[in-house]
C-alpha cells in the first residue's frame, strides 16, 4: 500500500516534470525541457519502470537532437533501445530513431542495418506505419551508397504503400526524401515535382519547418532547371524567407536553409545575396564548429581538470601524509626539545642549588677560618709574651737565682749573708718557677705528663715510699690552659704541704679519669692537719681553684690516719674547646 | 786528673760566676771562657776540654749553632745547653745539634756540678718534655731515619719518660738498672743528632 502509494507519487512527480519538460519544448528551449526530461528519467528510474524510462529518454533524445547533439540522442536511443529490447511495450520505431541519428553523423553503415533490422522487426510484429519510415531511411543509405536506383525504388513503393494510408507527415517525409534523391540524381523536374506535391502536404499538415524547407528546395530544384527564370526562383526564396520566422530553428536547418539560399541565389546570378548567405552560413557553421570544438575542447578540459584535480588530491594526500609525518616528527622534535629544556632546567637549578649550598659552606668555613685566624693570632700574641717574658725577666732572675746561689756557696763568710744569699735564691727560684709555670700556659703542655714529672721529681728526695698512679694515655685528654694552671699550682701546693708540714713517711698520689671527671687522690701518713693550717691561706687558695673549675674539694685529716686530699673536677669544665 | 770544663756564656757575672764554682770545687777546673760563639769556635777545637757549659742566647751566632760547627771536630767534649728556663723547642733544636744535655741557671749549684760529672761519664739527662718531643716527631716527616729505627727498649723508655716517669721508676719498671737506662737514653740522643752530625760534618769537609 505504502510502495503503492508512493509509486503513485512518484507518477504525479513524472507527470510533473513531463509536462515542464514539453512545456519548455514548445517554447523551443531545449535545454530546459531537456533538465527536466532528465528528472523525468530519475523518477522512472525510480519507479523500476523501463517502458517509462525509455519513453523519457526519446524525449532526451528529441532534445539533444534539436540542439544539434547527435551522438548525445544516439546515446539515449540505444539506451533506450536496450530498456526495451524485452518488454511488452517493444516498438521498432527506436531503430528508425537510431538509424536517423546514425544517418545524421555519417554513419551509413549502421544507419542501414538498423533500418534493415527495423523493417525486420516491424514485419514480425506487423507493423506498418513505422516500416516506411524505415524504408526511407534505408533509401536515404542507398543513396548515400550510390545505389540510387534501389534508393528511388524503395522510396517510390513506400510512398505508394503509404498513400494508402492517411498518413500525411510519412508520405511527406517520403516525398521530400524522394525529392532530394531525384535532385542529387540530378532528376530536377521529378524533384520539383515530389516537392509540389510535398508542399502541398506540408502546408496541409501546417508543418513550417517543412513548409520551409520545401520552398527552399523549390527554388533551389527551380534555379537548377532555369536559372534564368529568376522571379519564380525569387519568389520560392521569399516565400520561404516569410516562413522562416515561424520555424522552430535547428541549427542543421538554419545551416542548410543559408547554403541553399545562398546557392540558389548564385545560380540566378545574384551574388551579392549569396554572398550575404553565404556568410550566414559559414558564421552558423563556423559557431557551431566552434561549439563542437568548444564542448570538445570543455571536455578535454574538464577531463585535464578532473585529472589535475584527482592529481591535486593525490598530491594533497601525500602532503597530507608528509605534514602528518612533518608534525610527528615535528611533535617528536618538540617533544624531545622540552626534554632536553626541562633537564637543563633541573641540571640548572641543581647546579644552582649545590652553588649555594657550596657558598653558605663557604661562608662557614670563611667564619671559621677567620676565628681560627684570629685565635692564632692571639696564641701568637701569647707566645710572643712569653717569650719577652722569658729574654727579659727570666733571664735576670736566673741571674739573681744563680748569683744568689753562689754567694750562698761561698765558704767562710759570715754565716747570716750566707742565710741571706740562700732566702734570696730559695725566693729568686721560686718566683722563676711559678713563671715557667705561667708560660706553660701559654705554652701548652700535657697536665697529667707535666703533673707526674713534678710529683716524681719533688719527692724524689723527700720519701722512698712515694707510689704515683697516673693515667696510661694522658696525650688523650686536652686541657685548657687555665684549667692546667690551676690545677697543677693545687697539686703543687698539696705536695709543699706535705714535704714542709705532715712529717709524712709515704705519699701515695693517684690520677684518674673517666669520661666526666678528673680525679686527684693525694694521701700521706702525716700528722695530719693541724686547726691553725686549716685556716691559712694554703688550703683556702686550694678550694678557690679548684671551686672556680666547678670542682669539689675533699679533705679527710687525723694524727692517726694521716691526710687525704681529692679534687673532683668535671672534665667538660676544664676541657679544651 | 780534674775534669776541664768549658764555658760559653755571654753575662760576665754568670760566666765568673761559674767559673769560681767549679774551679772551687774538688775535682773540676775551669780556665777557658767564651763570651762568644765565634771566640768558642776559634779556640775550643785546640782545647780538648771535658765538658762545656753553652748558653744559647748568644750575641751574633747562637749557642746552637755554635755546637752544630764544633761537635763533628771536637770529638772528646760533651756539650751541655745552660739556659734560663727549659725551652722545649729550643732544647730539642740543640740535642739535635749535637748537645748531650741541658741545665737551667735555676738548678742549685751541687746539681750543677753533678750534671756536669753524670755527662762525663756518658749519661745524659731527658725531660718529659724532651721525651714527648722527640715521641711527637716520630710522626713528622723531618725526622730523620735514624730515629725511626729507635729499638723496641729505647721505644719503651721514651714513652715512659713522655709520661712523666723518672729513670729511677723506669728502671723499676722495666727491672734494668739506672745506669742501663742512662745508656739507652744517650742511645736515642745519639740517634736524635745523626742528621746534623752528618751535615755538620760534610760543611766541615767542605771547607
Amino acid at each position: 500500500m505504502k510502495l503503492a502509494t508512493s509509486q503513485h507519487n512518484l507518477l504525479y512527480q513524472l507527470n510533473g516534470y513531463n509536462g515542464i519538460a514539453n512545456a519548455y519544448e514548445t517554447l523551443a528551449n531545449f535545454d530546459s525541457a531537456k533538465y527536466f526530461h532528465q528528472k523525468s528519467y530519475e523518477i522512472a528510474k525510480l519507479m523500476k519502470a523501463p517502458a517509462k524510462m525509455a519513453l523519457t529518454l526519446f524525449n532526451i533524445a528529441i532534445c539533444y537532437k534539436q540542439l544539434g547533439e547527435y551522438k548525445n540522442a544516439l546515446n539515449q536511443y540505444l539506451l533506450a533501445y536496450q530498456l526495451l529490447e524485452r518488454e511488452p511495450s517493444y516498438n521498432p520505431r527506436v531503430h528508425f530513431y537510431i538509424g536517423e541519428m546514425y544517418m545524421r553523423l555519417g554513419n551509413y553503415k549502421d544507419a542501414e542495418y538498423q533500418s534493415r533490422l527495423g523493417i525486420g522487426k516491424c514485419i514480425l510484429f506487423n507493423h506498418d506505419y513505422v516500416i516506411h519510415n524505415l524504408y526511407i531511411n534505408l533509401a536515404k543509405c542507398f543513396q548515400y551508397d550510390g545505389k540510387t536506383d534501389s534508393a528511388e525504388v524503395t522510396l517510390i513503393n513506400t510512398l505508394q504503400k503509404l498513400k494508402k494510408n492517411t498518413d500525411k507527415i510519412s508520405v511527406s517525409i517520403c516525398l521530400h526524401t524522394l525529392g532530394d534523391i531525384y535532385f542529387d540524381n540530378k532528376k530536377f523536374d521529378k524533384a520539383y515535382k515530389c516537392f509540389i506535391e510535398e508542399l502541398a502536404l506540408e502546408q496541409e499538415i501546417h508543418n513550417e519547418n517543412g513548409i520551409y524547407l520545401t520552398y527552399l528546395n523549390l527554388g533551389y530544384t527551380a534555379a537548377h532547371q532555369n536559372p534564368k527564370n529568376t522571379s519564380l526562383v525569387q519568389s520560392y526564396l521569399d516565400k520561404a524567407r516569410n516562413s522562416f520566422s515561424v520555424i522552430q530553428k535547428n541549427p542543421d536547418i538554419l545551416i542548410e536553409s543559408n547554403l541553399k539560399t545562398a546557392k540558389t541565389y548564385e545560380l540566378i546570378n545574384k551574388p551579392a545575396q549569396a554572398l550575404n548567405y553565404y556568410k550566414f552560413y559559414y558564421a552558423l557553421n563556423d559557431s557551431l564548429l566552434n561549439k563542437e570544438k568548444l564542448n570538445q575542447i570543455v571536455d578535454i578540459q574538464t577531463k585535464y581538470e578532473t585529472e589535475q584535480k584527482e592529481q591535486q588530491i593525490k598530491s594533497l594526500k601525500q602532503s597530507d601524509l608528509i605534514k602528518t609525518l612533518e608534525i610527528k616528527s615535528q611533535g617528536d622534535t618538540i617533544r624531545n626539545r622540552n626534554l632536553l629544556m626541562i633537564t637543563v632546567i633541573c641540571f640548572v637549578l641543581f647546579l644552582l642549588v649545590i652553588l649555594y649550598f657550596y657558598q653558605q659552606k663557604q661562608n662557614i668555613k670563611k667564619a671559621l677560618e677567620k676565628e681560627l685566624a684570629i685565635k692564632k693570632a692571639e696564641e701568637k700574641e701569647r707566645v710572643r709574651m712569653s717569650k719577652d717574658i722569658h729574654d727579659e725577666l727570666g733571664a735576670k732572675l736566673s741571674k739573681i737565682n744563680f748569683l744568689s746561689e753562689l754567694m750562698a756557696h761561698e765558704k767562710n763568710q759570715n754565716p747570716h749573708i750566707t742565710e741571706t744569699a740562700e732566702t734570696i735564691a730559695e725566693t729568686s727560684r721560686q718566683i722563676v718557677t711559678n713563671m715557667r709555670d705561667l708560660i706553660w700556659v701559654l705554652n701548652p703542655e700535657n697536665l697529667i705528663a707535666h703533673m707526674r714529672e713534678y710529683t716524681s721529681d719533688y719527692l724524689e728526695d723527700f720519701s722512698n715510699d712515694v707510689k704515683l698512679s697516673f693515667p696510661d694515655q694522658p696525650d688523650n685528654v686536652p686541657i685548657s690552659n687555665e684549667s692546667h694552671r690551676e690545677i697543677l699550682m693545687t697539686v703543687k701546693e698539696c705536695l709543699n704541704n706535705i714535704v714542709k708540714h705532715s712529717q709524712a713517711t709515704a705519699v701515695k698520689v693517684t690520677v684518674t679519669i673517666d669520661h666526666k671527671t678528673l680525679s686527684i687522690m693525694i694521701k700521706d701518713n702525716g700528722v695530719g692537719i693541724t686547726l691553725e693550717k686549716k685556716a691559712g691561706n694554703g688550703l683556702r687558695n686550694m678550694k678557690t681553684r679548684i671551686e672556680s673549675l666547678n670542682g669539689e674539694v675533699h679533705i679527710r685529716s687525723s694524727k692517726e690516719e694521716g691526710t687525704l686530699v681529692v679534687f673532683n673536677i668535671p672534665l667538660h669544665k676544664i676541657i679544651k674547646m | 786528673m780534674d775534669l776541664k770544663i768549658g764555658i760559653v756564656e755571654d753575662d760576665k757575672r754568670i760566666r765568673e760566676g761559674m767559673a769560681i764554682l767549679i774551679n772551687g770545687s774538688e775535682g773540676f777546673s775551669c780556665n777557658d771562657i767564651f763570651e762568644s760563639a765565634e771566640d768558642a769556635i776559634k779556640q775550643l777545637p785546640k782545647l780538648n776540654l771535658d765538658v762545656v757549659l753553652m748558653d744559647i742566647h748568644l750575641p751574633l751566632k747562637t749557642g746552637i749553632e755554635c755546637i752544630e760547627e764544633l761537635v763533628p771536630i771536637c770529638a772528646n767534649t760533651q756539650f751541655i745547653m745552660f739556659t734560663s728556663f727549659e725551652d722545649t723547642e729550643l732544647v730539642f733544636k740543640a740535642l739535635k745539634a749535637g748537645a748531650n744535655g741541658y741545665l737551667t741557671k735555676t738548678t742549685q749549684p751541687s746539681k750543677i756540678l753533678d750534671a756536669l760529672l753524670e755527662v762525663h761519664k756518658g749519661g745524659s739527662p731527658m725531660s718529659s718534655h724532651i721525651a714527648r718531643k722527640i715521641v711527637s716527631s716520630f710522626h713528622t716527616t723531618e725526622t730523620n731515619s735514624e730515629l725511626k729505627k729507635l729499638s723496641e727498649r729505647e721505644k719503651e723508655i721514651l714513652n715512659l719518660l713522655s709520661k712523666g716517669y723518672r729513670y729511677k721508676e723506669i728502671a723499676d719498671q722495666l727491672f734494668l738498672s739506672t745506669e742501663t737506662v742512662r745508656t739507652h737514653i744517650r742511645n736515642i740522643y745519639e740517634k736524635l743528632q745523626v742528621n746534623s752530625r752528618t751535615e755538620a760534618i760534610n760543611k766541615a769537609y767542605k771547607k
